[in-house]
């Protein structure tokens, strides 16, 4: 039986050619383009200067008085969002059921001008929108607005919400244009993209869809505008900026999807491409379509919609999305404007320059990215509500664990630390005279992909895996991060502070906050389903809760979890951190750690050796109010989010309440707050209790913020054998987390 | 060591004994050959090249040990060039070394694999695996700036644009076969390991696509563009840095058989340069000498009659200040100038696969 059908009910646009999903469908279809010179005298540096801006009166005009102050990406985000909540018709919705999965590709600034955390966005609209879901900030750059869109049909597949908000947003910046003016990738005129492959323009935007299952939507009323068939996610494991030439990777990725809807090439009318003008692009994408879909290869219209808005990065995916839904419901495929009239005929036919009506029941909606991260989206025609089965459970366990910081190198090493309580609290982990990649590579990486490498290759090899050419195909990647590369990103700022002209173009290509995570699989091979977490201390247990769907789905039978995060400030000298003492403060810290998750049955045919089962984990959105909605059953200790400050003292009194006599303990007053790592390194180190008795314990706690010290856990031996561990994490204001691992 | 491909290629084919290998030196011409392989495309006889598979627990150590260059993370889908040395820092051989599932696939120069395997016996303290592969498998090559046309037709277009130094285990006519992206030649380049039953039929298979080139074309081109031809160029005790062939060892690896001499060549500067040349119409002996205003300052290493250049195109081992492009020596009476590389710009430089 199938799966319970997802469908969209609401879309939401605003970007060059629209202020909304009538405006933008009315122009796309008259070949009416919105690609124009930028204005702004400081870009006037550039050789190459066209855009798909938005006027701001568009922005302003659609946002009341209350919303005035938001900054540029969250009025763009904040305008699609109510857009589709308002075509869908959503009203009365349980909070705690209502979540959104936001791609973004670009760290923006605030209204001041200030970066603000990947996730801070997506906060503002959630709640101004009274969502208390599930709450993911993907960032796989350029793929990221359709990496979500697959990410919300998941989260409504396994029940964890019955409605998801899935989008993508990017507004155009300054130092973007910059990087990607330095890589020589910008058309100086209008992009062309499949005919005269000269370059892309920069665009911006944003655009979501509103997803929900197919039952609930017609029980309300709703009508739905497509279903959410399949998806798929690939990585290239190739470089860091070029698409694999073969394309290998977007290959794969659009075979997962059909796989996903039970789909084959024989069934799509339509591909929305990529397309976004640059020659290693286009003759990638060609490839794919000619290898996916063989001798029919030219039967297959596609097109890229990026000639009318330009490239609008993480919102790009959910852009064209909205288009391939409208393009189902009407039966019309938007062209690819600009189309050389002097271009070789080919043996594809990419939709030149008109509108074209088309019957299609299946359309294939594509985006391919930096860091070598590919996904496919299939929307087919809405079909009748119809009998259909839970996504079968799938137990999954953790087999390795690669924890890189101060404390250590490895396990081991960090096991070592912890018994003899040494914090090493802000230092960086010395990598020094190792490698964990060929010297060729290693060379060239920043300090947190070496991390991220180290931490994935130990891992791996805690596991015990020694996987064949053709498994590693399908082994799964998901990194967390709360901000990516501060190295690449201060020395990328820099550089463009220095001169504009001259970007630092290998730090460019490591500022997506996904770089860290294409440089793991293509080091380690790995070219299974793989996407980025931004969601702060809470990145790496959503980014377990992502592993546990893609093995659940059946997509990866293995995935390496792999947290990473860096502080590149003098920690100051003396600081006192000790997680709930009510006299401490936090320190930032660097580290990386990667953890393997297998199914169980998988782990237990090659005879694996498994620290711990996964035996549940929840998220809820917004601000902290206690530990309501966490996994049940009791657990023997509690590794809790704690840093020193922050939400400590809540967090303790939570624990407390819920859970007395339980050891509360936390891991960041040895490294300091290393954000994701230190949400990584929580869920690490409960596995590793559970697995052999040694936990990180409070050795400096004296002044409890919330009960008293018998409440903590005061040395790395839990007094009773570790059967349950219960992980908490956080990204205060955001999400909260909690996972609950179990002996096997 | 005689070619397993003999019986398909044409009666009059003209072999050479190199080194313990019997390699086809040309079949049309070195002429025609030549042209083809810059023009178009053409088939290379590889099996003087001889195979050895490195395996067991301590493969990756033993290689990483005994290869110059880094192997120690190189996958089963990439393969890399690297010189093996002797203690003294003396070229042992040039290899291909392509990663494996069970450690490692070595591919020797021409000619050079019995002094090979032997040093690799020698020095295996690790106690792996050192087979030689050449009673069941052999190499084909294809080079040219259509070469990745050919691949297309032949095998699978796919393959064609894969990244240079990539490997990918694929099938051909229902044979598991080991296809590579390599290049001697700066021409796009690719080569396919076959078992040895099958390699006669996808010979005749590429022959109906290119032409066939032999040893001598093959070296020719390789000199153009400064490719080292280990066994013309490694004679009389000269080092690495002597060679030119420094991107061909790693001295930040912790240790390989040879670092210390090689680090030692680094530190004292002292030896003389390889230099290329090209000037008039004979072509000299290897050690004639290269006299510089007069003065004996090096000697040749070896020289050829250059296709492409039509005139003499060779190396001259110098002294180091006189290592640079655009000066003016004699050699047996005829003046020379020194070159910088590639002494040819090849066509796939400026060809996309398509």
């Amino acid at each position: 039986m199938a799966l319970r059908p997802v469908v969209v009910t609401g879309l939401g646009v605003i970007c060059a050619i629209g202020r909304d999903p009538a405006e933008f469908w009315h122009r796309l279809t008259t070949g009416q383009g919105g690609l124009t010179p930028i204005q702004d005298p400081a870009f006037a540096v550039f050789e190459a200067r066209y855009a798909g801006q938005v006027p701001d009166e568009w922005i302003t005009g659609q946002l009341p008085e209350s919303d005035a102050a938001l900054d540029r990406t969250a009025g763009l985000a904040l305008i699609a969002a109510r857009q589709a909540v308002a075509q869908a018709g959503l009203t009365g919705l349980d909070p705690e059921r209502f979540g959104m999965i936001l791609g973004k590709c670009q760290a923006t600034p605030d209204a001041a001008g200030h970066y603000q955390p990947m996730h801070r966005t997506q906060d503002v609209i959630a709640d101004r929108l009274g969502m208390r879901g599930p709450r993911i900030l993907v960032s796989t750059a350029c793929a990221a607005g359709g990496n979500a869109v697959g990410l919300a049909k998941d989260k409504i597949l396994v029940g964890a919400a019955d409605a998801v908000l899935a989008g993508g947003v990017d507004p155009l910046l300054f130092g973007t244009y910059a990087g990607f003016a330095g890589l020589k990738a910008l058309s100086t005129g209008p992009c062309r993209p499949y005919s005269h492959s000269d370059g892309l323009n920069l665009g911006e935007g944003a655009a979501f869809l509103l997803l929900e299952p197919l039952d609930l939507a017609l029980a309300r009323g709703a009508v739905p505008l497509a279903e959410v068939a399949g998806y798929g996610l690939s990585a290239d494991a190739y470089h860091a900026t070029a698409p694999d030439p073969t394309g290998r990777g977007g290959t794969s990725a659009m075979r997962r999807a059909l796989a996903d809807a039970g789909l084959t090439p024989d069934h799509v009318g339509y591909v929305s491409g990529h397309g976004t003008g640059t020659p290693a692009n286009d003759t990638m994408e060609a490839k794919v379509m000619r290898t996916v879909f063989g001798p029919r290869a030219g039967q297959v219209p596609t097109s890229s919609i990026k000639s009318f808005v330009g490239h609008t990065l993480g919102a790009a995916g959910a852009v064209e999305a909205v288009a391939a839904v409208l393009a189902l419901r009407d039966g019309v495929a938007p062209p690819t404007i600009g189309f050389a009239p002097d271009a070789v005929p080919g043996d594809l036919d990419f939709v030149p320059n008109l509108a074209r009506a088309l019957p299609m029941d299946t359309v294939v909606s594509n985006n391919y990215a930096f860091g070598g991260n590919n996904v496919s989206l299939i929307l087919t025609t809405p079909g009748p509500d119809r009998e259909h089965t839970e996504l079968p459970r799938r137990e999954a366990v953790i087999t390795g664990l690669g924890p890189v910081s101060g404390l250590g190198v490895g396990i081991a090493e960090t096991t070592e630390a912890i018994l003899a309580g040494r914090p090493a609290l802000g230092v960086r982990p010395s990598l020094e005279g190792r490698t964990f990649a060929p010297r060729s590579l290693w060379r060239h990486m920043n300090n947190l992909s070496r991390m991220a490498i180290a931490a994935s290759r130990l891992s791996w090899e805690d596991a015990g895996l020694k996987l064949p050419r053709k498994e590693l195909d399908d082994v799964g990647l998901v990194f967390a991060t709360g901000a990516g590369s501060a190295e690449s990103t201060g020395g990328f700022d820099d550089s463009i502070a220095a001169n504009p002209s001259k970007p630092a173009v290998l730090s460019f290509s490591n500022v997506v906050l996904n770089a860290t995570g294409g440089a793991v699989c293509q080091t380690l091979g790995l070219r299974g389903p793989t996407t980025t977490i931004c969601n702060g201390g809470a990145s790496a247990s959503i980014a377990l809760d992502c592993a546990l769907e893609m093995i659940r789905a059946g997509k990866a039978d293995v995935v390496l979890v792999v947290a990473a995060d860096e502080h590149v400030t003098a920690v100051p000298e003396g600081a006192f951190v000790s997680p709930y003492d009510r006299d401490s403060g936090s320190v930032p810290g660097s580290a990386a750690v990667a953890f393997v998750v297998e199914a169980a049955e998988y782990c237990a045919a090659r005879g694996g050796t498994p620290y711990a089962r996964v035996l549940g984990t929840s998220h809820v959105g917004g601000r902290f109010d206690g530990i309501a909605g966490l996994p049940g059953g009791r657990p023997d200790l509690v590794v809790g989010a704690g840093t020193g400050g922050g939400e400590d003292a809540e967090e303790a009194a939570a624990v407390l309440a819920a859970l007395p006599g339980v050891p509360l303990t936390a891991s960041a007053g040895l490294t300091g707050d290393c954000q994701a790592a230190t949400g990584g390194l929580n869920i690490a180190l409960a596995a590793l209790a559970i697995r052999d008795g040694i936990a990180p314990a409070l050795t400096g706690l004296a002044a409890p913020a919330a009960g008293g010290l018998d409440d903590y856990l005061m040395k790395p031996n839990p007094p009773e054998p570790v059967e349950r561990a219960l992980v908490l994490s956080s990204a205060p204001g955001s999400v909260r987390g909690a996972v609950l691992l179990g002996a096997v | 060591m005689t070619t397993v491909l003999a019986h398909a290629h044409p009666g009059d084919t003209v072999y050479g004994q190199v080194g313990d290998a019997s390699v086809p030196l040309r079949f049309a011409g070195l002429s025609a050959e030549y042209q083809v392989l810059r023009d178009r495309a053409a088939v290379l006889d590889l099996s003087g090249h001889r195979l050895i598979e490195i395996s067991g627990p301590a493969a990756v150590d033993f290689a990483q040990r005994l290869l110059a260059r880094d192997v120690e993370y190189l996958t089963s889908e990439r393969c890399m060039m690297s010189l093996v040395l002797d203690d003294a820092g003396q070229v042992v051989d040039q290899v291909l070394a392509f990663g494996r599932e069970n450690g490692l696939l070595l591919e020797s120069s021409v000619g050079a694999g019995t002094r090979l395997i032997e040093h690799l016996r020698a020095n295996n303290d690790e106690g792996v695996e050192i087979t030689d592969r050449s009673g069941d498998l052999t190499v084909l090559g294809l080079e040219g700036p259509y070469a990745w046309g050919v691949v297309g037709r032949l095998i699978d277009g796919e393959l064609a644009s894969l990244p240079f130094e990539a490997v990918s285990d694929t099938v051909w006519n229902d044979v598991e076969i080991i296809f590579a992206r390599t290049g001697f030649t700066g021409e796009y380049g690719y080569q396919m390991i076959v078992p040895i039953e099958s390699a006669a039929d996808l010979w005749r298979a590429a022959l109906e696509h290119v032409a066939a080139a032999g040893q001598e074309a093959l070296e020719l081109a390789m000199l153009e563009v400064r490719q080292p031809i280990p066994r013309l160029e490694t004679a009389g005790g000269v080092n690495v840095i002597e060679i030119g062939a420094n991107w061909l060892v790693d001295v930040t690896k912790d240790e390989f058989v040879g670092k210390e001499a090689v680090l030692a060549a680094f530190e004292s500067g002292q030896g003389r340069r390889t230099v290329g040349f090209s000037g008039g119409d004979t072509v000299p002996e290897p050690g004639a000498r290269v006299l510089a205003g007069g003065e004996d300052v090096g000697e040749v290493v070896l020289a050829v009659r250059s296709v492409g250049l039509g005139a003499t195109l060779g190396l001259a081992r110098v002294d180091a200040e006189l290592a640079a492009a655009g000066l003016e020596f004699t050699v047996e009476g005829v003046d020379v100038t020194t070159l910088t590389s590639p002494y040819i710009v090849p066509k796939s430089w400026s060809i996309p696969i398509i």
